[in-house]
């Protein structure tokens, strides 16, 4: 392969981030937010393959969203080959998705963030005392990662589907037995939005734009115009326009601006943006709760986490309810055609943008990524500092700062949360 | 010390069985394991393979999982009976977490691709990478990027456990056989073997171009029970015979660029040495570039 490949940016991260901060006469002056994980060039990696191994090969990119990448990938490739996927398709990549949602939200919800919340140090660590809540965690793990599974061969990287459709359909019994474990989920997940009602939130207002997709009457998954809550509403094929990456040498991770502007994406912009679609029951327990959407606090990502994963509890059970007698074999025909597609999707943590260009033969000839974190990551910096400063102005001690700026890092769910848990501050004064 | 997939790895390690014996001394005397969990460059799926086991709560009972980053603040500091490592190496801090670990513990168990093969983004060593670098950042030196290799071009390891991600049940069975003391049972058939066992149609002969037949098992064959061809995330066999693969592929008319690429994705760097042992000349140039 030698050939010169032009990587119009790096790919994405997951493990390790770091936060330098700088303070001078109580003032922050400085803050710099990164990822310190390898660079590992899946963009570049993919070019000069077969579309069907595009998509087999950016799943890599993460293990928490690899269904993300999975139909992100599918979407834009069949944009740029002009594929067209049947109802049924739809409807199994929708469902993939929702078991991918629901692991993800509960692994993040009580494995990362709840423990700072409760004082401990870890989920393992509550698990004696909280008994039911880690079942609860653990039930609702296990339902996403059966439905990964049974729709795409395997818990991660699923490979059950390619361009055009599925090449593995779950049999009725355990489509049977993914809406029995989704009924088990249901009040465990009404449980969790009940228990992150209770927990107090620091306070914290940033005025910021919040993106999502927007779909009428329901939540945001697969498809829809992407809008902002200003109003600012755009086709899924002009998303790459309007925004810029660029790169700060503290981080292997790209950072993205709207505009020169951060932005904000994940389960609260898609809650701020969707909110007429909430169920009464869900507003009723909000306004019992006291806490009122939309919301410009970065801390509610975590509500607005907890109510979407009782939202795709019970979608997915309405979903796999309409294919009881099973799904119907279909045959893939897909005739390679030049063209550049865009798939743009609602992951976890908020939207992920896939652009490919295919030569006639379908070899890739051109990728671009930019997943939901790269698109964070300035506003977790920006909010970052004004925390920090609203900490300092509290008067807080310093050894408890560390702690409050890895909770609200955490609050955005980014894909180093797990490297966040790391976090040192490096103090210079 | 660098020990090969497929064979019975355990066997060929010298203090093998002075580790064995210690860890029987420590179930006899009651001690759990004190195992930690790790992940280096990757995509975490591999420690979030564990997690979401269902054999998870039986894990925490039989061991002592002292540090695991991924869901743990408080990580113990200390030595380690078991590291499991996740993640390769691409950067100089990789390979100083990975040498600190591998000092920090008896065994070292790598479990999944990138670990034991470098998977995907080891492909990048076959590109010019210090130009692809440069096209994306100003200035390439803080990135310290390395050639993307698995753990054990750096560190002696123990244990590997492929796949892409690794089999969650594979990895329960060996620490089951860990704590108990005695050699872990670590498949070093090809994927065939399992899909003979669960009664798969053959993929290869409807046409696809399956690796099974080269690829390393243990992962109970889930990729063709569902359709789809194995594309060898768990690394070749030591008896891989790659030429003849590549004209069972050409025979189905597959192009002999798209067979070496499929190669080449998951376990790069161990084919190619393998190709140049079994005289295999890739047509496409696929030169191996050094950095430094």
């Amino acid at each position: 392969m030698a050939r010169t490949i032009t990587l119009d940016h790096i790919t994405k991260i997951e493990g390790h981030a770091s936060l330098k901060v700088k303070v001078d006469k109580g003032k922050v002056v400085k803050c710099e937010l990164g990822s310190t994980e390898g660079a590992r060039f899946f963009e570049g990696l993919v070019v000069g393959r077969p579309y069907d191994d595009a998509t087999e090969m950016v799943m890599r990119i993460c293990g928490i969203c690899s269904c993300g990448h999975f139909t992100a990938s599918l979407k834009a490739l069949e944009n740029a080959m002009g594929v067209k996927v049947s109802k049924q398709t739809q409807a199994m990549r929708e469902i993939i998705v929702i078991g991918e949602r629901i692991r993800s939200h509960a692994t993040h919800l009580y494995f990362l963030a709840l423990p700072d919340y409760m004082g401990y140090d870890s989920a393992l660590a509550m698990a004696p005392k909280y008994k039911k809540q880690i079942k609860d965690a653990l039930i609702m793990m296990k339902t996403g990662n059966e439905i990964v599974t049974a729709f795409g061969g395997r818990q991660m990287h699923p490979m059950g589907g390619r361009v055009g459709g599925f090449t593995h359909y779950p049999s009725p019994e355990q489509i049977k037995e993914l809406i029995d474990l989704l009924r088990q989920c249901e009040k465990p997940a009404l449980d969790t939005l009940k228990l992150f009602c209770t927990l107090k939130y620091p306070e914290l207002s940033v005025e910021r734009e919040h993106l999502s997709l927007l779909q009428k009457h329901d939540f945001p998954l697969l498809l829809g115009d992407i809008v902002s809550d200003t109003g600012w509403r755009i086709k899924e094929k002009d998303y790459g326009k309007y925004f810029t990456e660029y790169v700060d040498r503290w981080s292997t991770a790209k950072f993205v601006v709207k505009k020169g502007k951060s932005f904000m994406l994940g389960a609260l912009p898609r809650l701020n943006n969707n909110l007429p679609s909430l169920s009464k029951d869900i507003q009723s327990i909000l306004k019992k709760a006291k806490i009122s959407f939309p919301s410009k606090n970065p801390f509610h990502n975590n509500v607005a986490q907890a109510i979407e994963l009782l939202v795709w509890v019970r979608r997915g059970k309405k979903l796999l309810e309409s294919y009881t007698k099973g799904f119907t074999r279909e045959k893939i025909t897909v005739k390679p055609k030049a063209g550049t597609g865009v798939g743009v999707v609602e992951v976890p943590r908020g939207i992920l943008f896939h652009t490919y260009t295919i030569d006639e033969k379908g070899y890739v000839t051109k990728c671009n990524i930019m997943t939901p974190t790269c698109q964070n990551l300035k506003a977790m910096q920006e909010d970052v500092k004004i925390y920090l400063q609203q900490l300092l102005d509290q008067g807080v001690k310093k050894n408890e700062v560390p702690l409050e700026i890895e909770k609200l890092i955490r609050s955005y769910d980014p894909c180093f949360s797990c490297s966040t848990h790391f976090l040192k501050v490096d103090w210079e004064e | 010390m660098k020990t090969k997939l497929g064979q019975d790895i355990l066997c060929h390690r010298a203090d093998m069985n002075d580790h064995l014996s210690r860890l029987r001394d420590k179930r006899a005397k009651g001690q759990k394991l004190k195992v930690g969990v790790f992940g280096i460059t990757g995509c975490a799926g591999c420690q979030l393979t564990i997690l979401f086991s269902e054999k998870f709560p039986a894990l925490m009972d039989m061991i002592d999982i002292l540090a695991v980053p991924f869901v743990k603040e408080q990580n113990y500091k200390g030595h380690f009976d078991i590291i499991i490592l996740e993640g390769l190496v691409s950067s100089k801090a990789d390979k100083e977490k990975a040498e600190e670990l591998r000092a920090r513990c008896d065994l070292l168990m790598c479990i999944g691709a990138c670990a034991t093969h470098g998977c995907v983004p080891a492909m990048k060593n076959f590109m010019n990478h210090p130009e692809v670098e440069r096209a994306v950042y100003a200035k390439v030196d803080y990135l310290n990027s390395l050639d993307a290799t698995p753990v054990s071009k750096h560190v002696p390891v123990d244990i590997e456990l492929p796949g892409c991600p690794p089999d969650a049940n594979q990895i329960y069975a060996v620490l089951t056989d860990l704590v108990l003391g005695r050699p872990p049972r670590i498949t070093h058939n090809p994927v065939c073997v399992e899909c003979v066992k669960r009664e798969v149609d053959c993929l290869l002969l409807q046409g696809k171009p399956c690796l099974g037949p080269i690829t390393v098992g243990g992962c109970d064959a889930i990729c063709t029970a569902a359709g789809h061809e194995c594309m060898g995330c768990r690394g070749p066999t030591d008896d891989a015979n790659l030429p003849a693969m590549i004209q069972a592929l050409q025979d189905q008319g597959y192009k002999r660029k798209d067979i070496e690429n499929r190669l080449h994705t998951y376990a790069s760097l161990l084919v190619d040495e393998q190709a140049k042992m079994q005289g295999v000349k890739w047509e496409k140039k696929l030169k191996r570039k050094k950095n430094g």
